[in-house]
């Protein structure tokens, strides 16, 4: 098991950290799951909850263009 | 089954009914004005119609300000608004939001009429298959002109989201934009998770592209739901019936994208709370387990099964107290619930049952081994403590 303080360090999205993130609240409601299971579950949710705060908190804004250069005024 | 309504409750149906079209809404009639009243309350009333039917409209004063000429009875005009039902008096009109003279622009507009009807027909339009935008897309597509202020408003309103803009240039006026526009949007399959379509305000020359039917079908095959922007509120275009959502205008749309993420920092605070709640509930009810357990077995062996197995549940239930329930405890006052469970948990209450915490100078004394013969010790109790010295010794008696 990896310890308490990591961030999931895969590459999941916004949308799909948010997916698996209410699979485990509800799976953790339901109370079905055996104790270490519940742990196990609890710490991917913390790490969860982590990634979508770090995603958020490192939002700047990602401009990309398909084809041709930047207009000046929007490259940085 | 034959229902009798009462008038009103007939008129709200009828009008529910009609105000849930959104075919009805939006929409350009044209016909000649006539009955044509000015109230004195600066709201206008006439009727539109043409050789075979005629239809009520209302102008309010607050819609009147970009009227460029007089209503006159005989004058040929489109009107733009939303059919409604006026209740009071059963009657069908228009909500007229923009009205303009008819210059008859005749074969062009007819021509759009006539392709607007087979597209409807073909289903292009179907409100079923209309998408909702997804909350928190990991990469929103832009086609417009790289060079417009559509572009600039849409990104200074997107600001700094958690999604990656991907800008799909296209030239959005002249005879190649429709073709244009249609392979920008083609581009992006794949790569975004929502796409705004659109230009800023124009001619309806300028507009046009929007109309054509590459674009129609661009739109409706794309795998991501399309946002159009096309214009200024009273523009509506071909593009904005085939899109799965119609923004009035391209900063309008970049409101509609933008993941609110206030309030999914709001929801994570709360799916931690909720986590640490069952977790916690969760662990109360095996140790509530085990002591019935421990209660209700005898002899030395179960017992010894029982406290190995409170022992793995204390040992877990440390591991869960020690590094995540801190932290969010300092989250906020949403985690109250969750603390009130924990409460339960603590040694206090533990030691109402009977238990009690022994401690030497040196700190909680967890095992026997801690403290040696002839020390002073201090006995916790629920109800206060008591100071001893340990006497002797002895082996563990398991």
């Amino acid at each position: 098991m990896t310890g308490m303080t990591d961030v999931a360090s895969d590459d999941l999205s916004l949308e799909g950290s948010l997916a698996e993130l209410e699979r485990i609240v509800r799976a953790l409601e339901e109370g079905e799951l055996t104790l270490e299971e519940s742990l196990k579950a609890f710490e991917r949710g913390v790490s969860l909850v982590r990634r979508c705060n770090a995603l958020l908190d490192g939002a700047e804004q990602k401009i990309e263009i398909l084809t041709g250069d930047l207009p000046e005024d929007l490259a940085r | 089954m034959n229902r009798v309504f009462n008038v009103s409750d007939l008129n709200s149906r009828i009008r529910a009914r009609l105000t849930t079209d959104l075919r009805l809404s939006d929409l350009w009639a044209r016909g000649e004005l006539s009955n044509v009243v000015n109230h004195r309350s600066g709201h206008r009333y006439f009727t539109l119609k043409d050789g075979a039917s005629q239809i009520s409209c209302v102008l309010f004063r607050g819609y009147s300000g970009g009227l460029d000429f007089e209503l006159e009875n005989g004058l040929n005009v489109l009107v733009y608004g939303d059919v409604e039902f006026y209740r009071p008096r059963g009657q069908v009109q228009i909500l007229v939001k923009a009205v303009r003279r008819d210059s008859g622009l005749g074969g062009k507009h007819l021509e759009l009429e006539l392709l607007k009807e087979r597209l409807e027909a073909e289903g292009l339009f179907n409100a079923e298959r209309k998408r909702p935008i997804p909350a928190y897309p990991a990469c929103i597509g832009v086609v417009t002109s790289p060079d417009g202020a559509a572009l600039r408003d849409v990104l200074r309103i997107l600001g700094s989201c958690p999604a990656r803009i991907v800008i799909s240039p296209a030239q959005v006026q002249g005879e190649s934009a429709p073709e244009s526009i249609a392979s920008a949007v083609s581009a992006l399959q794949g790569t975004a998770d929502v796409i705004i379509v659109g230009r800023g305000g124009g001619s309806s020359e300028d507009l046009s592209p929007f109309n054509s039917e590459v674009v129609a079908r661009a739109i409706f095959r794309s795998c991501c739901p399309v946002v159009s922007a096309v214009g200024h509120e009273t523009d509506v275009t071909i593009a904005d019936f085939v899109a799965d959502v119609r923004a009035p205008t391209p900063s309008a749309a970049a409101e509609m994208v933008r993941p609110d993420v206030e309030r999914l920092r709001e929801g994570l605070v709360g799916i931690e709370a909720r986590m640490a709640r069952s977790l916690s509930a969760n662990l109360d009810r095996r140790r509530a387990r085990f002591a019935d357990l421990g209660r209700a077995l005898s002899g030395k062996r179960m017992r010894g099964i029982v406290s190995e197995q409170r022992q793995n549940v204390d040992r877990i239930f440390d591991r869960f107290i020690s590094a995540e329930l801190r932290r969010v405890e300092a989250l906020s006052g949403r985690l109250e619930l969750a603390q009130g469970k924990l409460a339960s948990l603590s040694p206090l209450s533990t030691l109402s049952r009977g238990y009690c915490i022994a401690l030497t100078e040196r700190g909680l004394a967890r095992r026997a081994s801690e403290v040696a013969a002839g020390e002073l010790l201090e006995l916790v109790f629920s109800d206060g403590e008591l100071l001893c010295r340990a006497i002797e010794k002895k082996a563990d008696r398991r």
